[in-house]
Parts: C-alpha cells; structure tokens; sequence
C-alpha cells in the first residue's frame, strides 16, 4: 500500500516537474517571438534613411542593422512602441517614418486624393447625366 | 437644368485648375526637398548633447579602463565632435582640415563601429587630429547623435548645445564659409 503511495507521490512529481519545464519554456519563448515580431513591426515602420524607398526591415545597410538592433534592445528592456518611435523622431526626424503623420503641412498630403475624388466623381455623375438627356 | 449645366461647363476648368495647383504643389515641395541626407538638417540643432557616456580611447595605450570621455571639460567653451572611422575613405580626406579646426577649438573624435587596434592604426598613419577620442564599437552613439553615417562633424557653443551639423567629410569651402564663421560669430 505504502509503495503505491509513493508510486503516486513519485509520479505526480515527475508530472509537475515536466509540465512547469514546458510551461517555463513556452513563456520565454513567446517572450523572444513577441520581441521578434514586434521588432519586425516597427522596422516596417522605419525608413531606410540612407536608401531609396526601402524600410530598414528590408535593407541590409550598416544603419539599417544598427536601427533594428537599438529597437530590439528597447523592446528587451520594456520601452514601448510608441516611446521607440519618439525616440527616432527625435533623433532623425518624421522622415524617419514611412507614413508621414498627419500635421498641418501634411494634410495637403493625407485629403487630396479624397478631394480630387470627390470632384471627380461629381463631375462623372454630371456627365453621365446629361449624355443620357 | 441651365444650372447644372453651367457647373458641368464649369467643373473640367476647375479641375484643371486644382491639377496644376496640386502639380505647382508638388514641384515647390521636390524643389525645397533635401536631395540626400546630408542636406537633412539635424533634428538635434539647439538640443544639449546626449548624454550617453562614450568610452575614452588612450591613443598611446588602450582603452582608458572603464573612463568615458568627459565632455565637461570643453564647458564654457565652443568645440566639436568628429565622427569617423578608419574604414572610411572620406575621413582620410578630411583629416587635414580636422587638425586645421583643432588647432581653432577642440575637436572630440568618435571611432563609429571601429576597433581600437584600426583606429590606432588610421590614427598613425594619417595623423592624430583629436584633443580627445571615444570609441563607438557598435554605433549605439552615433545613434544617439542622430548620425547616418561616417564622416560627421558637430559644433557644439558654451552651453553645450549643438549648433550645426556637416554630414560627409569637411572640405575646405564648408571649413571656411560655414564653420569658420560660426566659431567666429559665438
């Protein structure tokens, strides 16, 4: 009786022991996924500054490689995304970022295509109108 | 319906009007666009200098221990920050006219993504134009500083905030007409 007690005892252990194993080692390996994923997510977001149209998730420059790094290092060391790309910003300026953010030397930018649609689209209906009277 | 009409008369002529307010737009902003980064004005103009410690490289010895380079010592005073690198061809141009402007006010060179054996090297061949130097073994600092690459030459005034920034190597026209004045006017 006392040796299937123990049999138990020693097999619920060893149960424990390998579920925490897994568990421990699926959280640090979400953990480093996270910090990839979100590392590629914001080098997406970043301009190659010394290539043509390019973001530094793509390029192979030295800055490039320098940039997804310092973001990674941010990411490990708890800083959020919003605070990396104020850090950037601050250091290279909005040209540092792929879509320029929405300022009032911008907005030309961002609702010019809405209102050239808009016009057109009027003006297509007008047309169409009349050619049918 | 003569309503309509004249807005259908009308709308071509104002559409074309938008297209080449749009297209004069557009050009006027290609025109006053920076052609490359180095005519990108830095973002760190006004700004005090970071403050992110740089290790001290002894030229004549090594590494000097665990010292950073201690820009304190140029308070009060205007000097410059060089970054440079023995790997690159356009800091060997520049470096006479590096050693011409630390003959004026101190100049702080910063080895970007360099070992110190390469940059004792370049330092002996070319000559050691530097009152004080940092090593910047992976480019963390000049991230810091906001450099796109080597060379970049900072002016740093009195308070200890950055007043002009020249990406590429500093040739003698930018030395003479740009930097010159500037030490000269402070």
């Amino acid at each position: 009786m006392l040796r299937n007690i123990n049999k138990v005892i020693f097999l619920c252990c060893l149960v424990l022991t390998i579920s925490q194993n897994t568990l421990a080692a699926n959280t640090s390996n979400s953990g480093k996924s996270f910090i990839i994923n979100k590392t590629r997510e914001i080098s997406q977001n970043i301009k190659c500054l010394v290539c043509q149209n390019q973001s530094i998730d793509e390029s192979n420059s030295d800055l490039a490689k320098d940039l997804k790094i310092l973001i990674k290092d941010k990411l490990k060391d708890g800083i959020n995304e919003e605070e990396i790309y104020s850090f950037l910003r601050d250091r290279y300026g909005d040209s540092i970022l792929l879509k320029p953010p929405l300022k009032t030397n911008t907005i030309l930018l961002w609702f010019l295509p809405f209102i050239i649609l808009i016009f057109g689209s009027i003006f297509v209906i007008k047309f169409l109108k009349s050619s049918y009277k | 319906m003569i309503n309509n009409f004249k807005i259908l008369r009308i709308l071509p002529f104002v559409l074309f009007l938008l297209i080449i307010f749009v297209s004069a737009l557009v050009l006027y902003q290609l025109k006053n666009e920076p052609k490359n980064f180095k005519s990108i004005k830095s973002q760190l103009i006004g700004k005090n200098i970071p403050e992110i410690l740089i290790p001290e490289v002894n030229y004549f010895r090594s590494l000097n221990g665990k010292q950073n380079l201690n820009f304190k010592k140029f308070q009060n005073q205007i000097f410059a920050v060089n970054f440079f690198a023995s790997w690159c061809a356009p800091c060997r141009i520049e470096s006479p006219i590096i050693e011409e402007l630390n003959k004026i006010i101190p100049v702080v060179g910063v080895a970007y993504k360099d070992k110190f054996n390469d940059t004792k090297s370049f330092l002996n061949d070319f000559g050691n134009p530097y009152k004080m130097i940092g090593l910047d073994e992976h480019g963390k600092v000049a991230i810091e500083w906001g450099v796109y690459g080597v060379p970049e030459t900072f002016l740093i005034n009195k308070k200890g905030k950055i007043i002009y920034r020249h990406a590429g190597p500093l040739l003698y026209n930018t030395f003479k007409f740009e930097v010159l004045p500037l030490i000269q006017e402070k």
